[in-house]
Parts: C-alpha cells; structure tokens; sequence
C-alpha cells in the first residue's frame, strides 16, 4: 500500500486478513485512526480482498417509488436490506429502515458488486441525451456525471426504443454501462466504462426486439442479457399479442464485445402473452425469467449460464389476483428475494399492495402483508456491500 | 481432532506419531503429527525431507504460550467459548503466529473473531487495540470526521 505505515504491531498482511472480514460502515469510521487507515478503503488490493470476502446473497437493494408529501410527489426511493430481514417482516423492514430518495428522473440501471448504476436524462422532441452516475450505497459515494449521449428519436420505428444496461466485466475488472441504440434496419451496441469519458460504438448488428417497459439488462458471467423477440417473430411490428414460443434472449459479452441469442426455457407453458410481460432478472448470480399468465405465476432458473438445459421451475403461484394493465403496461408480480435455503421467496403484489411469502417446500403461500399504497413498483437487484469506487482511482 | 480410518487403527497399534517443535522461548514441545500437519509451513518442510522426527523444528516466531494456545484450539475444533477467554494480545499473537504457520483454518478462525471484536467499536478503541499513534493534525481528523458523520452512530461503549 501507500508509504504511510500502518503503526501497528502487525504487519500488513496480517491486518489485511482482520480488515476484510470488517463491515464496510466500521471501515468508514476507521479512517479517522490514522493516514494508513484512511488510505486503505481506496486501496485497489484491499478493496478486492473485501469484496472476496463479502457475504453474498445476503443482501438485495430495494428499490420503490414512494409519495413524499401533500402533494403527491414522487421519489424513486434505494434501500438496502439484508434478505433474512426482509423475508422475516418485510412490512417492517421497508418502513424502519434508512433509505436513500432519488428525484423519480433517475432510473436503476442495475448493481453490479455493491455499484449502482444511475441514469438521468433529458427528452427533447427530436433527440434525447442520456448520463449516468455511479453510487455505492455502503460508503455513499457517489461519482460526477459521465459524458452525455444523444439518441435521435427518428431512428426508431414502432414500438421499439433505445435500452440501457449495466454490468460488469470480471475479465478486464471494469464497470460497463451498454446501450442498445435502433439505427433504422440496424441495432447498435454503445458503451461507457466507469471513468472513461466516452461512449464506444463497439457492435452493429440485427435489430433484436426488446419490450417497451423492460427493466434493464440482467448481468451474468460478463455478459449482459434482455429479453425480447425471436428474429422468426413479427409480433412487435404489428403490436399484436404474442406467445411465449417467440421470446429469445439477447446476450452481449461485455469482454468480447459480441453477441448471441440463448433460448428460453422449454417448458415454458405456450400462452398468449402481452409484449410486455415475461421479466428476465439476475437472482443469486443466476438468470430468472418470471412469467405471469392466467393466474399464475411462474419463476424460472437458468442454474449454469453456459447451460441451456440447466432452466429450471422454481415456482409456480396461483395468485387469484385479476390481471391489469395501465397505459398498456402490465403491473405484474415482482420477485424480490429468496432465503438463503431457497425455501422461501417473496414477491410483491404490485396490483394488490401486498408482499406475498411463498413457501417452496410445501408450495404454498405462507403470509401476506399489506405494504402502504403511497409506495408503489418495488424491484429488487442483487447486493453486496463492498468499497467498490464509483470513479478511477 | 478427527482422525481418519488409518490412522486410528495405526495408533491402536504404535503411539501416536510426535513432532517435536522448538519455540522462540527455548521450549521443546512435542505435538501431535494431526495438528502439525495443519501447520503447513512445518508439513512442507517434513514432506520434503522425510525428517528425522526427533531433531526439533525451530520456530523462532512462536513463543511456547501462543503454541500451547493454538494446540489447545485445533483440540477443541476451534471452540468459541474457549477462544473467548483470551486477552486481546493473545488474540493478536495467535493470529501472527496462524499467518507465520500457514494454519488457513485458524488463520480464518481467529481473523472473523478478531473482525467480529472491532464492529461498532470507536476510533479510540481500534488506536488502542492495535497500538497506533494517530499521525492526524487534529484538523485533519476533524474533516475526516465530519465528512462521514453517519458511520459515528450507534456505537458501543469501549
């Protein structure tokens, strides 16, 4: 590390190996005992030990729109929040907790080792310019704006619109945000990396249909994967109803810069479904396609990435609830974590104000709760807490 | 310890197959060749030179008390209760001695049980704990301070 001495009795490594193993708000505190300590959570060797060591599937970031006052305002709210809490009463644990409120312009790209990515942008009529930020939660740093990029809105046909994403690339260690841009008969791929200050152009390729309301890109492996439309399908063109037999994934290998289509799974049950339903996610570092038809609910796993015969059920709900929509958006179920024996799942209700725990071993629900009706649309991504830098060092 | 099919049925037969270690203090400790064995700094150098056991090995970094210590805890399989009766310096030397040894179990035991000791305890208690002079001007600190006031709440007493 840097020049100043650590003052210890113990050497480095050896304090290396206590300091790891230390929650990231005490190392925040022990910056205050010397220069050496404050040095050592920006230290690049000790800030990947940490994050080594962090427990993982332990934590997800929460993230829900709440009404702040009299008026109505909305803010986009961001907490995070240890799994057993939230599966143990999850009423009381988005009411007590301390959590972090955005201007409802920001939008979750996705977090990737503790890092959140956010994005604000400007809508002109003819032309939109889009910037992110980069956040983490645990030491609430944030970084400045990145470079902007403009998007023109006359390139898209249809339905279809531009698409955000971010991941991470364990191969070359950088943080990614990937922008799947519609040039007329073409699909371009734009990327920003955290601190550069530029968006690559770095793949152009066959137009590849992603619903309208799709949440963001779902990160695995250092790839980054949307749900959409098979190239076979014509479904988006005429806005008509599809079947899940048309659903495809697009995945974007952030090391290689290149692209692939990976299958859904097989047993996916035949419905018609509206374009924007089926939602594709990250949960404990597997992809998960959630699915709501008929009343039903159903999660799968795609357990090994590089294995498409590895999808797998995970649960099927029979929620009762009636099927809405509003604008043509669907307001469908959410799943938001899952114990860390798999046991349990909570979803929220988002048409019904109310988390549902789901009881996998006896496939049944176990308990609702009610949550206020002022906070609505609540998502959950994968979290660590780690002392991951939202800027170069 | 837990011992393999093997080895019980090799110690019904022979005494249990001793190393004896020579501490920082002078002290020749003969000690079990399960719990040497954890000691991969000891281990290497036995594979390699099929040593004569008798001969001591010199472990000039491990006084005779941290070495009884570590024996008593891979004993009693790492037992929390007894590891809580050491005194903070124990704790550190254990840990010294578990990175000089290459014990990785215990290395990792004592390293969470250290890491455990230091959440939600003050600045003053980490300075004390590990002997550091504070090298802030007292501006410097105070800036640091304020900066990150919410990482000073809910602390324990020291």
């Amino acid at each position: 590390m840097s020049s100043s001495q650590n003052c210890s009795v113990l050497p480095q490594d050896v304090l290396f190996e206590i300091l790891s193993r230390v929650p990231v708000k005490d190392l925040m505190r022990f910056k205050c005992v010397s220069k050496w300590w404050n040095h050592l959570v920006s230290d690049p060797t000790f800030v990947k030990l940490h994050l080594q060591r962090s427990s993982k599937n332990t934590h997800i970031l929460l993230t829900f729109q709440g009404i702040i006052n009299q008026k109505f305002e909305l803010r986009l709210y961001a907490l995070p929040c240890s799994v057993q809490k939230l599966v143990g009463n999850p009423s009381a644990t988005v009411k007590s907790s301390r959590s972090h409120r955005f201007k409802l312009d920001y939008a979750v790209l996705g977090v990737c080792n503790g890092l959140v990515s956010l994005k604000d942008s400007y809508i002109g009529d003819e032309f939109s310019d889009h910037w992110v930020r980069f956040w983490n939660p645990s030491t609430r740093i944030m970084s400045e704006d990145s470079p902007r990029i403009r998007l023109h809105h006359g390139d898209y046909k249809g339905p279809l619109l531009y698409k955000f994403g971010f991941g991470y690339d364990d191969r070359s260690e950088s943080y990614k945000v990937v922008v799947l841009d519609y040039k007329s008969e073409k699909m371009e791929v734009r990327v920003h990396c955290l601190g550069d200050n530029c968006w690559r152009n770095t793949l152009t390729c066959d137009v590849f249909p992603i619903p309208a309301v799709c949440r963001g890109a779902a990160c695995v492996s250092g790839t980054m994967n949307w749900l959409g439309l098979a190239k076979s399908s014509s479904g988006y063109q005429k806005q008509e109803l599809i079947t899940v037999k048309d659903l495809e994934i697009f995945s974007y290998d952030l090391k290689n810069e290149t692209c692939s289509y990976l299958s859904v799974p097989d047993g996916l049950s035949v419905a018609e479904v509206h374009f924007a339903q089926p939602a594709l996610e990250v949960f404990k570092g597997c992809l998960c396609l959630s699915h709501q038809h008929e009343g039903q609910f159903d999660v799968w796993l795609r357990r090994e990435f590089s294995d498409e015969k590895s999808w797998f059920k995970f649960l099927n709900l029979s929620h009762g609830s009636p099927e809405f929509s509003i604008c043509g958006f669907s307001i469908y179920i959410a799943v938001l974590c899952v114990s860390e024996n798999d046991d349990f799942v909570l979803l929220a209700n988002q048409s019904d104000s109310e988390f549902i725990l789901f009881n996998r071993t006896d496939n049944r629900i176990e308990r609702r709760y009610n949550f206020k009706s002022a906070n609505s649309y609540f998502y959950s991504n994968d979290y660590v807490e780690s002392l991951v830098l939202p800027y170069r060092n | 310890m837990q011992k393999t099919e093997g080895e019980e049925s090799k110690a019904e037969n022979e005494e249990v197959k001793q190393v004896t270690l020579m501490t920082s203090d002078g002290v020749k400790m003969k000690v079990e060749i399960s719990i040497v064995y954890e000691m991969e700094i000891v281990r290497s150098f036995i594979e390699v030179n099929d040593a004569d056991h008798s001969v001591p090995f010199p472990l000039p970094n491990v006084s005779s008390h941290t070495l009884d210590l570590i024996i008593e805890l891979v004993k009693n399989e790492y037992d929390d209760e007894f590891m809580k009766t050491f005194s903070h310096d124990e704790l550190k030397e254990v840990l010294v001695a578990a990175n000089y040894l290459n014990m990785k179990t215990l290395l990792d035991f004592i390293a969470t049980a250290i890491a455990n000791l230091l959440e939600k305890k003050s600045v003053e208690f980490i300075r004390n704990f590990f002997n550091i002079v504070n090298d802030f001007t007292p501006e410097e600190e105070a800036e640091i301070r304020k900066t990150n006031e919410w990482v000073f709440q809910d602390l324990d007493e020291d």
